[in-house]
């Protein structure tokens, strides 16, 4: 416990000088913002920023900036949802549901100040159980050997396929895809080139910023082009009115921020991740235990606990992408990337070789919420404002910075021309309903995977049996099972059907 | 339903290329090999995009259907040309030519409908990008003839 604190107390003295507190605040409102612009998000916004953070000498800068924007893009979505009804992320769909109807009632105020200070209770309640659970969890995994990790991939793989996509087939028709993707180029154990396609740029693989900004940039603007003659081109945000949070919204509140979180931070931490399923958890259990309020006219309840409920799965999400360098989400999959990036491989090692990093990672959460908290509610306004910057000029500058993104990376048109390939067909995937982040999780984790189950297979002599021989390895795999399964249950199918038309 | 037909047709001859070109990898098929892995991964797709051309339609949500008849095809048809002309177009007009070009274009086919303020913003957007990438960010970038 005395060495858990000195390791905070050291990350706080790292994070708390000028140019780290310049970085986390930057984070924050960049997040912010990127969350409250329809169909940009986190995972684009950092990996765009990806190419930039090359010039970094010191990674610690680049994960402030990146925690910052992925808490912050959380956050941001509850501001689109509430105001314009149209969820950024999914993670904010069922905020909408009771947030509109607050805001159309003229109870904005009070909606977004639920939204943030729960935000904030939530955020602060899954960072300190990360704090308390990352060590532990870290030594445990220095035990996984590499078929545990094998089996731990395709847990990960079976439950954000499983959650994110309405139908089995097209989901792991996506993961598929994202995983022919992250073969391609040269392969690391034989040299031996796969996929190239006799392409020499591809001879180094298809980098993931190439992927994310195809996916997420131009499959969007496509996406966005192909409806706009069918749509009003502006949305106008409702003007955010009432008053701020009463005594009564308050006494309300208090107990939905805290179950949310209670549900959230452990859907974040389990290899089963995502925020989509605890915020409509949490949005059942709130309707189930106060009945009598008025839901679907505005119950402030549908809104502080899914919005907790979303911010503690994020904190959650750090857990198995820290100690196990597991993502479980599209922007955990791009942040494992950057670790990457620095020659850093998150896993029971970092916390020994670079406890440092790692510790000063956590405390620059706790500085970023607090940050958000300060930032969010007085710049509603401006939030406001950003909503009515035209689609046009917003999506013509979102392809433009992610050509510069791709192109910086590589200096090459040819990768150019792959992320614009790839955006076309991230827009057809869109249109028929094929979900993205199996692809991102399947280019980033696919590689690790291979290379897990080919070192366990080596050491066993090609001896599939390997992966049943220890227990940990066996309960893995009946979990990634289960994962599989269980969400496509007719009983519990129902229950979240309101959630899939996301 | 057609459309989703043509794409399941499309996974099913990426997979189908994907496994054929993985039949060269390597020189067999040990487990611990090059090859597994990747040539699982195309059959799976094979498979995956066989269930779906039987059945496109499966539980497709209400809003995929809804779009598929109100699509305007031409927009997004010339915004891929207009990309893909902007990526050929950095190395031979320069970066912030090119970027101020593209955007003004873009702008106007995405329907915006003020092409004097949108060049304004065009080439204020070029000028300021490719300075503070070249000077602040140390990423070279494309000059063009007239060293924009």
């Amino acid at each position: 416990m005395l060495v858990l604190a000195a390791n905070l107390l050291d990350g706080f003295a790292a994070v708390l000088t000028p140019q780290n507190l310049l970085l986390a605040a930057l984070g924050v409102t960049l997040g912010t913002l990127v969350g409250v612009l329809p169909g940009i998000g986190p995972a684009l916004t950092i990996a765009l920023l990806l190419p930039i953070t090359f010039n970094f000498e010191d990674p610690v800068g680049a994960f402030i900036l990146f925690a910052g924007i992925y808490a912050g893009g959380m956050y941001g979505g509850s501001t689109t949802s509430i105001l314009l009804n149209t969820p950024g992320e999914s993670a904010s769909v069922a905020t909408a549901i009771e947030g509109f109807e607050m805001a159309r009632r003229g109870r904005g105020r009070a909606a977004l100040a639920t939204a943030a200070i729960g935000s904030f209770v939530a955020g602060t309640i899954g960072i300190v159980a990360l704090t308390l659970v990352a060590d532990p969890v870290a030594s445990l995994a220095v035990k996984f050997r590499a078929e545990d990790y094998f089996a731990l991939t395709l847990l990960a793989f079976a439950s954000v396929t499983a959650l994110t996509s309405s139908s089995l087939v097209r989901g792991f028709a996506s993961l598929c895809v994202g995983l022919l993707i992250g073969f391609v180029g040269i392969d690391q154990l034989t040299g031996q080139s796969r996929l190239t396609f006799s392409v020499d740029q591809l001879g180094n693989g298809v980098d993931i910023v190439i992927v994310a900004v195809g996916l997420f940039a131009v499959g969007e603007a496509l996406h966005m082009a192909a409806k706009l003659r069918s749509r009003p081109d502006e949305l106008v945000p409702t003007e955010p009115g009432g008053s701020w949070l009463s005594k009564q919204d308050l006494r309300r509140s208090w107990k939905p921020w805290v179950r949310g979180a209670g549900i959230g931070f452990p859907f974040g931490a389990l290899p089963a991740g995502g925020a989509e399923v605890p915020t409509f958890l949490s949005y059942a259990t709130e309707k189930k235990l106060a009945p009598d309020r008025e839901w679907g006219e505005g119950a402030i309840e549908g809104v502080a606990g899914p919005e907790a409920a979303n911010n503690a799965s994020f904190s959650g999400t750090l857990v198995p992408l820290l100690t196990l360098g597991i993502p479980t989400s599209a922007t955990a999959a791009i942040m494992l990337a950057a670790f990457q990036i620095f020659n850093l491989q998150p896993g029971p090692e970092l916390f020994e070789t670079n406890s440092e990093l790692v510790w000063t990672l956590i405390a620059s959460l706790y500085v970023g919420n607090i940050m958000l908290l300060a930032l969010n509610l007085p710049l509603i306004r401006v939030w406001v404002k950003v909503l009515e910057i035209p689609r046009a000029l917003l999506y013509a500058g979102i392809l433009v910075f992610g050509t510069l993104g791709v192109y910086s990376l590589s200096g090459s048109v040819v990768e150019v021309l792959v992320m614009y390939a790839i955006g076309v067909m991230g827009f057809f995937m869109r249109r028929f309903d094929f979900p993205i982040a199996p692809v991102i999780l399947g280019v980033i984790l696919g590689p690790l995977m291979e290379t897990q189950a080919r070192r366990a297979l080596t050491a066993s002599g090609d001896d599939f049996s390997v992966f049943f021989s220890r227990p940990l390895t066996v309960i893995l795999l009946i979990l990634a099972v289960a994962a599989f399964v269980i969400p496509h249950l007719p009983a519990l199918k129902k229950r979240l059907a309101f959630g899939e038309d996301d | 339903m057609t459309g989703a037909r043509v794409f399941g047709g499309v996974l099913l001859a990426l997979g189908v290329v994907a496994f054929v070109a993985t039949l060269g990898v390597g020189d067999g098929w040990q487990a611990s090999g090059p090859r597994l892995a990747p040539a699982v991964s195309a059959a799976a797709l094979v498979v995956l995009a066989l269930a779906f051309l039987v059945r496109p339609g499966e539980k497709l949500a209400a809003h995929v259907t809804e779009a598929g008849e109100r699509t305007h095809w031409p927009t997004p048809a010339l915004l891929v040309a207009l990309l893909v002309g902007y990526a050929l177009a950095l190395d031979l007009l320069g970066y912030a030519l090119a970027t101020a070009i593209f955007y003004w274009l873009a702008t106007w086919l995405l329907g915006s409908r003020s092409p004097v303020r949108d060049v304004a913003i065009a080439v204020a957007l070029g000028v300021v990008t490719s300075f503070v990438f070249s000077e602040w960010l140390n990423v070279q970038l494309p000059t063009g003839p007239w060293g924009l």
